[in-house]
């Protein structure tokens, strides 16, 4: 009995001593499980808005180059960016072209100036064959007239006489039935008389007018044809001084080559060779901002270009204009002092602003947005059996306002002492139990 | 026809001894139950304690169906309570530490006291003693209120010391003890004084040897009663740092069967341990009870 007894005291201070181990590999797993947080209370902050957007430099105007349609590029000197003076040779059209077209428009001009004269020619007896028949129109009107007024005036006596004699003749009479019955026939042939006088004297008046209108046609085809003819003359002016220019088109203004429309070997078609900015008149950055960013910009303040390959930035522009390109998106314009950018030169417009105070400002890190709402996780201290711990408490919040760094929440969401959970070396949830990051000094 | 005799003789006892086992058998199984369930269970996965548990779980509703064999027995529930819930060895050794504190106690308290019922005669002696006996009678409940308000007195409250010093006053130990002492012959311990014996040395020589049956059956009855005490701690005891394994148990989650089982398999442990210390004094105890009745 004694050995069993002591069995039972071995086992009883090996199981004491397997429980102690127990206590301590358990404690040293759970602490190592534990995620470390680092919090902070909320700050009554300004949050500051950096804004950049990129953009680069346009001109304030442009001119486009035209050439005649239809003529072969011989060569193309200059290429979008690159600057030029007034006078720089911009391309040179092929001269056998620039012949062939300046004689097909002398032809065309020859062609045009018979058919003029033609015109004019078939003007002058067309006018004088109106002028004859509106003599004769015009007599047939006052012929008609007349007859016309004749026949209204008899027919305006039979019915006085009509009316008259009705009216004497009492109602009992015998014969009152005859006279009302001439009366009425008498009126009607008074209107009738009328309606055929205007109707006479409306189609004579036709008459007049369409013989006034007999030569209007063939005056305005003879104003195209003077248009025709003066447009075919421009032209040829036009080819002809790039002929004298051995086919080479010139700039005319100081500034840039913006875009190129031709291309070697190719004919020049109706619209613009080539676009060109006008660097005289100064320089532009247009840049392109969201409306998220739009919320933070003020046109008052001045905006900082920053440039690329090493040009100097720009502080303090002046902000020109801003449109609203679509829904979501705005093109800023600002003034550009800086002599060395050119067009085409990409940069980034930055502005900065500042919001608020705010009462309740935490670290953007520590707010996290799901279905679009936003929580952020504050930390509270509860009794369990190994005494305090830091237990994870989800808290919904509303942002009023963020930069990169910081949000500022609606006033009252989390209380003065809170403390929010702004990092952590674990996932972290509702619930978890956590404890405070440690730092290696 | 000796021999048949003698067979029919081994015969009967045997069949006397079957019919005694599963007479017995009968008695035991009903108390061995719930410890079989605890200890088969501990081993059954989670899948299987939620599918045998489900009506508790979810439903609320139909009859929980239980098995004794695991089809995927596991050890997973003890490696996550001993290795991945340190607050059960918090309540383990304030457990520990609670019963120790309260068994020592009651050495220093209860066995004097014991002794002094069993080996002095005085005026009063048996009034006390049956006082003794109605407040071992009372339960806690009755106790709990007065208790309290002492306890706040002495700013012991949500300290192990409300459920330890009410306990090491206990009275139960004393009249355990007492029918120990109380068997110790009068003679012998007048023999003592003859020889010139003091009281404490006819205490300590004599009676605390003699009697060491009834201290250790008292000890080891007070280890299984303490260590499973519930009132107490419940009601003096807000600091859950402090709480014992008695009330840690009934906090983890039902949905956490298998840890509970574990925890419940952990706790019988050391009880299991002193009563295997104990056992031979018990016996001897309710023994000798026996004997002088």
């Amino acid at each position: 009995m004694k050995n069993y007894r002591g069995k039972a005291v071995k086992g009883f201070v090996v199981f004491l001593l397997i429980m102690l181990f127990c206590t301590f590999v358990s404690r040293s797993i759970y602490a190592y499980q534990m995620p470390r947080v680092e919090t902070d209370k909320a700050q009554r902050k300004s949050i500051s808005h950096v804004v950049s957007a990129e953009g680069c430099v346009a001109a304030v105007s442009e001119s486009a180059v035209v050439v005649p349609a239809g003529i072969r590029i011989a060569e193309v000197c200059v290429r979008v960016g690159e600057k030029i003076e007034k006078g720089t040779v911009l391309f040179r059209l092929d001269t056998e072209y620039l012949i062939a077209d300046a004689e097909a428009l002398e032809d065309e001009i020859v062609l045009s100036e018979q058919k003029l004269t033609e015109k004019k020619s078939d003007l002058k007896i067309a006018e004088q064959a109106r002028q004859t028949e509106r003599a004769r129109a015009k007599e047939d009107l006052e012929n008609v007239t007349r007859t016309q007024d004749l026949n209204v005036g008899q027919a305006s006596r039979r019915y006085e006489l009509a009316k008259n004699e009705m009216t004497a003749c009492s109602p009992e009479d015998e014969g009152r039935y005859a006279l009302e019955k001439a009366f009425i026939e008498a009126e009607m042939s008074l209107q009738s008389a009328d309606n055929e006088r205007s109707l006479a004297i409306l189609e004579a008046q036709r008459r007049v007018e369409d013989a006034d209108r007999a030569v209007t046609n063939e005056k305005s085809s003879i104003m195209e044809a003077e248009q025709e003819l003066e447009e075919l003359q421009e032209a040829l002016a036009i080819d002809q001084g790039l002929i004298a220019q051995n086919g080479e088109v010139f700039s005319g203004i100081d500034g840039s080559v913006s875009s190129v429309q031709i291309s070697v070997g190719e004919k020049t078609t109706d619209g613009a060779a080539m676009k060109l900015a006008d660097g005289s008149r100064g320089w532009v950055f247009e840049a392109r901002l969201t409306k998220e960013q739009m919320a933070y910009f003020n046109p008052d303040d001045n905006v900082t270009l920053k440039f690329q390959n090493g040009k100097n930035a720009v502080e303090n522009c002046l902000v020109l204009a801003t449109n609203q390109i679509d829904d979501d998106n705005y093109l800023v314009t600002v003034e550009v002092q800086e002599e060395s950018v050119s067009m085409g030169d990409t940069g980034v417009l930055q502005f900065s602003t500042q919001e608020g105070p705010y009462e309740c400002c935490v670290l953007l890190s520590a707010v996290y947005t799901s279905n679009d709402s936003s929580y952020v996780f504050v930390i509270r201290e509860i009794d369990t059996i190994l005494g305090t711990e830091l237990k994870i408490v989800k808290r919904n919040v509303s942002i009023i306002d963020k930069n990169d760094t910081y949000a500022a929440l609606e006033e009252g969401s989390l209380g003065e002492e809170e403390q929010v959970v702004v990092d952590s070396d674990k996932e972290i949830a509702p619930g978890d139990t956590v404890r405070p990051m440690e730092y290696d000094y | 026809m000796r021999t048949k005799r003698f067979l029919w003789i081994v015969a009967r006892r045997v069949i006397r001894k079957i019919a005694d086992g599963i007479c017995l058998c009968g008695f035991a199984v009903p108390v061995f139950l719930p410890v079989v369930m605890v200890l088969c269970s501990s081993v059954k996965s989670e899948y299987e304690l939620s599918e045998l548990l489900s009506p508790i779980l979810s439903s609320g509703t139909g009859e929980i169906n239980w098995q004794f064999l695991s089809l995927y027995p596991t050890a997973g529930h003890f490696f996550q309570l001993l290795f991945g819930t340190p607050d059960f060895f918090t309540v383990f050794w304030n457990s520990l530490k609670i019963v120790s504190l309260i068994l020592l106690g009651q050495l220093v308290i209860a066995v004097p006291s014991a002794w002094a019922f069993a080996a002095f005669r005085f005026r009063g002696r048996g009034i006390l003693f049956l006082l003794y006996i109605m407040l071992m009678l009372l339960p806690f409940q009755v106790t709990m209120l007065p208790s309290y308000l002492v306890l706040n007195r002495l700013h012991m409250l949500d300290t192990h010391g409300a459920v330890i010093l009410p306990a090491i006053f206990s009275t139960f130990p004393v009249f355990l003890i007492y029918r120990s002492f109380a068997g110790i012959p009068g003679e012998l311990l007048e023999a003592a004084r003859i020889d010139g014996a003091g009281e404490w040395s006819i205490f300590t020589r004599i009676g605390v040897p003699l009697g060491s049956g009834g201290i250790l059956s008292a000890l080891v009855l007070g280890f299984l009663d303490y260590w499973n005490m519930m009132e107490q701690p419940l009601a003096f005891l807000q600091d859950k740092t402090l709480w014992p394994l008695s009330l840690y148990l009934p906090e983890i989650d039902i949905r956490q069967a298998g840890r509970a089982l574990a925890a419940s398999v952990i706790t019988l442990i050391p009880a299991a341990f002193i009563f295997a210390m104990g056992q031979e004094y018990l016996e001897e105890g309710i023994a000798a009870s026996g004997i002088k009745a």
